[in-house]
């Protein structure tokens, strides 16, 4: 008779890799085997940040999912606190996890990566250098500190004993590349340069270029900062080792710039693209950040972007420009050279898709035609399914609603006129309310303006956006390697202005008959009677989550509902079920999805987080 | 004249002929079969395994065969393979005893046929979930051998990472 507990070690530790952290915990307590087991996974792989683990909205078995088995958390707590609350407790939680690693020294040895997530504060600071400190000439393999401060005050207080288990290294400065031939185990450089300031690069920062350039061989992973200027810095210093000592790199996974700036000087990453420095047929992964910022050039310069990646798996394409974006325009070419250069790639068997938009931190454009939002939506429920078939790709598409917010007929659609179920009846009527009673101030025209409807959702938007971990130096394609976030907004602070300003009357009573009269606001004022705060959250995305609903039953062409009929899926039948299966997971702005198919052949899809 | 096949033998010797393609989701019978027959197969090949039972096995072929086609995460995409859901023919394929769902786990390792294997393991870890540790032992027939002292010391141990 099989038992669990008689199961070999090796599918034990299969299964315990599919639990979060909790139910990992509760096994452990069960018995000493189990304890042994579960140890090795919750200590693997460690993440510390403010955000708690988002929870998904139901048990239901489709409702299932392991991202949030893949890394153990330490954040505050799951309660909504002020961010110094949480600072304390995340401290005393690394407190503790330093105290049983002293206790029991075994533990020690599981950890094997180590990620900080943000910004921490002085005293959490010190904890987790304490933390890394106890690692040093142990199991750990990857230590990635997003914050660049806290990173250097933790690098310079390390030894190069330290790395020596180490398989990726963060740089921040090109003489760091002069130790690299001291760790044995690199495969992966994530080249951050922040310590080199405006010091551009020069040959003699490096000690020993040719024993550098033999190193830089060696790895498979190089991930170079999405800042162009600490970017160009080392594509001179990729130029130089392959000039002089013929440097060609076997990378599997590579994320660089392609950009074009607005002064016509060379674009260094034409050097990347267009000499054999990068054996592009090894290439598994890919980011690109793509884009031009020239106005003589006009991004023709991105439909020049043409690699043969025979081997790749997954692609993830971002938005790069060093300025702000102000027309829609602009955003409707890039995507369309983007979805060209996507469709030169499928043929490869694509498993995984990322585009990353940049769009207007207020979501304020003033070319917005409806039309043009139809036909960009269209590239993705129509295009993309379309040119990828029956693969069940992964789509990640971090920040597509917050694109779409710019267009302000189709967003006041939304709110208006959108979604008539009972629980967006109450809630998008309170968004009503919400845009009613706010004001926000516009640096531009120095003075307070009503909220319009792409304001309002272009900054839920952007508050979903936080939901999945997202940095500079952690590639886009890697998105779900991390628990998401259970980030909410206030519904006042903004990345654009200061907060959004409330007012106790209605804004069109107030500004109907004198326009000529200044009013003088305190920001301050009446903001602790407005009713809007984060617990309102939770139930506002799942509203908006109905009109992301409606895009994804286009992708799947789920046009009658989510109605079930037997002859659905034939060949003959062209609404549900008859079309392709391209998607496995979809990520749309911070909305999680299943997508497959029902025993009967019909589509369905789950939403896991906001149902 | 026919394609040749694989005949897949059971531990109690029950015989099963299929297509090279639905052999070969095993990556163990598909190494044999390209080690032996280095020119592709020109006539029947038997492979026996001797540790699955017929049933079992049964089972197994009949999942090769549904993802004769399916294009799954590459093995080593350790990322991806955690990403996914379960299947939802998978799902209903797997409602079966826990007894049979080890044994074709087990199975699945020892014909090292890695997705059957991830959505087995997923299954069990479903029915792991959201359980207290004492209903865990019931669920499982875990033997509790910790005294209330070890408990508690695992459960301050590892206070770090609790959901609260």
């Amino acid at each position: 008779m099989s038992h669990l507990s008689s199961l070999p070690k090796n599918i034990l530790l299969n299964i315990i890799g599919f639990l979060p952290q909790q139910d990992v915990i509760n096994l452990a307590r069960t018995n000493f085997d189990f304890y042994e087991i579960c140890m090795v996974k919750l200590y693997r792989r460690i993440i510390i940040r403010l955000e708690p683990v988002l929870q998904p909205s139901s048990r239901d078995i489709r409702g299932i999912n392991y991202i949030d088995a893949k890394q153990t958390v330490v954040y505050g707590l799951k309660k909504v606190l002020n961010r110094e609350d949480q600072l304390k407790i995340i401290n005393a939680r690394i407190q503790v996890l330093i105290l049983s690693l002293k206790i029991n020294s075994g533990l020690l040895d599981y950890i094997e990566e180590l990620t900080i997530y943000g910004r921490l504060d002085a005293a959490t600071g010190s904890s987790v250098a304490e933390l890394v400190s106890l690692l040093q000439g142990r199991s750990l393999k990857k230590l990635l500190i997003t914050d660049y401060k806290l990173r250097r005050s933790i690098g310079s207080s390390l030894k190069v004993e330290t790395y020596k288990s180490f398989e990726s290294v963060t740089i921040d400065k090109v003489s760091d590349l002069n130790h690299i031939h001291e760790l044995p185990h690199v495969k992966e450089i994530v080249v951050a340069l922040k310590d080199q300031g405006n010091q551009p690069f020069d040959p003699n920062q490096l000690s020993q270029p040719e024993l550098i350039a033999s190193q830089l061989a060696r790895i498979q992973t190089l991930i170079i900062t999405e800042d162009n200027r600490f970017h160009q810095e080392f594509v001179k210093l990729l130029k130089y080792l392959y000039e002089k000592y013929g440097l060609r790199l076997k990378l599997h996974t590579f994320c660089f710039n392609y950009y074009h700036g607005k002064a016509d000087i060379p674009v260094y990453s034409n050097f990347l693209t267009q000499t054999q420095i990068v054996d592009w047929t090894l290439v598994r992964n890919i980011e690109v950040r793509m884009g031009c910022d020239n106005v003589a050039c006009n991004q023709e310069c991105l439909g020049m972007l043409q690699l043969s990646l025979p081997a790749l798996k997954k692609v993830s394409l971002v938005q790069h420009s060093e300025g702000e974006i102000d027309t829609h325009k602009y955003n409707e070419i890039w995507e369309v050279k983007v979805f060209s250069f996507l469709e030169e790639l499928v043929d490869s068997g694509l498993k995984l898709i990322s585009i990353r938009h940049k769009p207007a931190p207020d979501g304020v454009f003033f070319d917005g035609m409806e039309g043009n939002y139809l036909q960009r939506l269209q590239l993705y429920t129509d295009m993309l399914p379309k040119i990828l078939q029956n693969s069940r790709t992964t789509l990640l598409l971090p920040n597509l609603l917050k694109s779409l917010a710019c267009y302000e007929q189709p967003m006041n659609t939304l709110l208006w006129n959108g979604c008539k179920c009972s629980h967006c009846e109450l809630y998008l009527s309170k968004l009503d309310d919400f845009l009613m009673t706010h004001r926000y101030y516009r640096f531009k025209n120095h003075a307070f303006k009503d909220l319009v409807s792409s304001t309002l959702i272009s900054s839920i938007a952007e508050a979903l956006t936080k939901r999945h971990c997202a940095h500079d130096l952690m590639p886009d394609f890697d998105m779900l390697r991390y628990p998401f976030n259970d980030t909410r907004w206030d519904f006042h602070s903004n990345n654009f202005s200061i907060p959004f300003k409330c007012s106790v009357d209605k804004n069109y009573k107030e500004h109907e008959f004198d326009e000529d009269v200044e009013v003088f606001y305190d920001a301050s004022d009446v903001f602790e009677a407005c009713p809007f705060s984060s617990n309102l959250f939770r139930p506002v995305a799942r509203a908006i989550s109905h009109y992301v609903n409606d895009i994804v039953r286009t992708i799947i062409s789920l046009s009658r509902g989510d109605a079930e009929d037997v002859e659905i899926g034939t060949s003959k039948d062209l609404n549900d079920g008859g079309a392709p299966n391209s998607f496995g997971i979809l990520l749309l702005n911070g909305f999680y999805y299943h997508l497959d198919r029902e025993a009967n052949g019909t589509n369905y899809f789950s939403n896991i987080y906001d149902a | 004249m026919p394609e040749p096949k694989v005949i897949i033998i059971s531990s109690d010797d029950e015989k099963f002929p299929v297509d090279v393609k639905v052999a070969e989701k095993s990556i163990l019978m598909k190494k044999m079969i390209e080690d032996l027959n280095p020119d592709g197969l020109e006539e029947d090949f038997e492979i026996p395994t001797p540790n699955v039972r017929s049933t079992v096995l049964a089972k197994v072929i009949e999942w090769c065969t549904h993802h004769r086609n399916t294009v799954f995460p590459d093995d080593d995409d350790e990322d991806a393979r955690k990403s996914a859901p379960v299947d939802e023919w998978d799902k209903n394929f797997l409602k079966v005893d826990q007894e049979m769902l080890y044994e074709i786990i087990l199975a699945a390792n020892y014909l090292n046929i890695r997705p059957l294997m991830d959505s087995g393991c997923k299954i069990v870890a479903e029915m792991i979930r959201g359980k207290s540790p004492e209903e865990l032992r019931r669920t499982f027939n875990i033997v509790n051998d910790f005294s209330p002292e070890e408990e508690a010391a695992i459960r301050r141990e590892n206070e770090w990472a609790e959901d609260r």
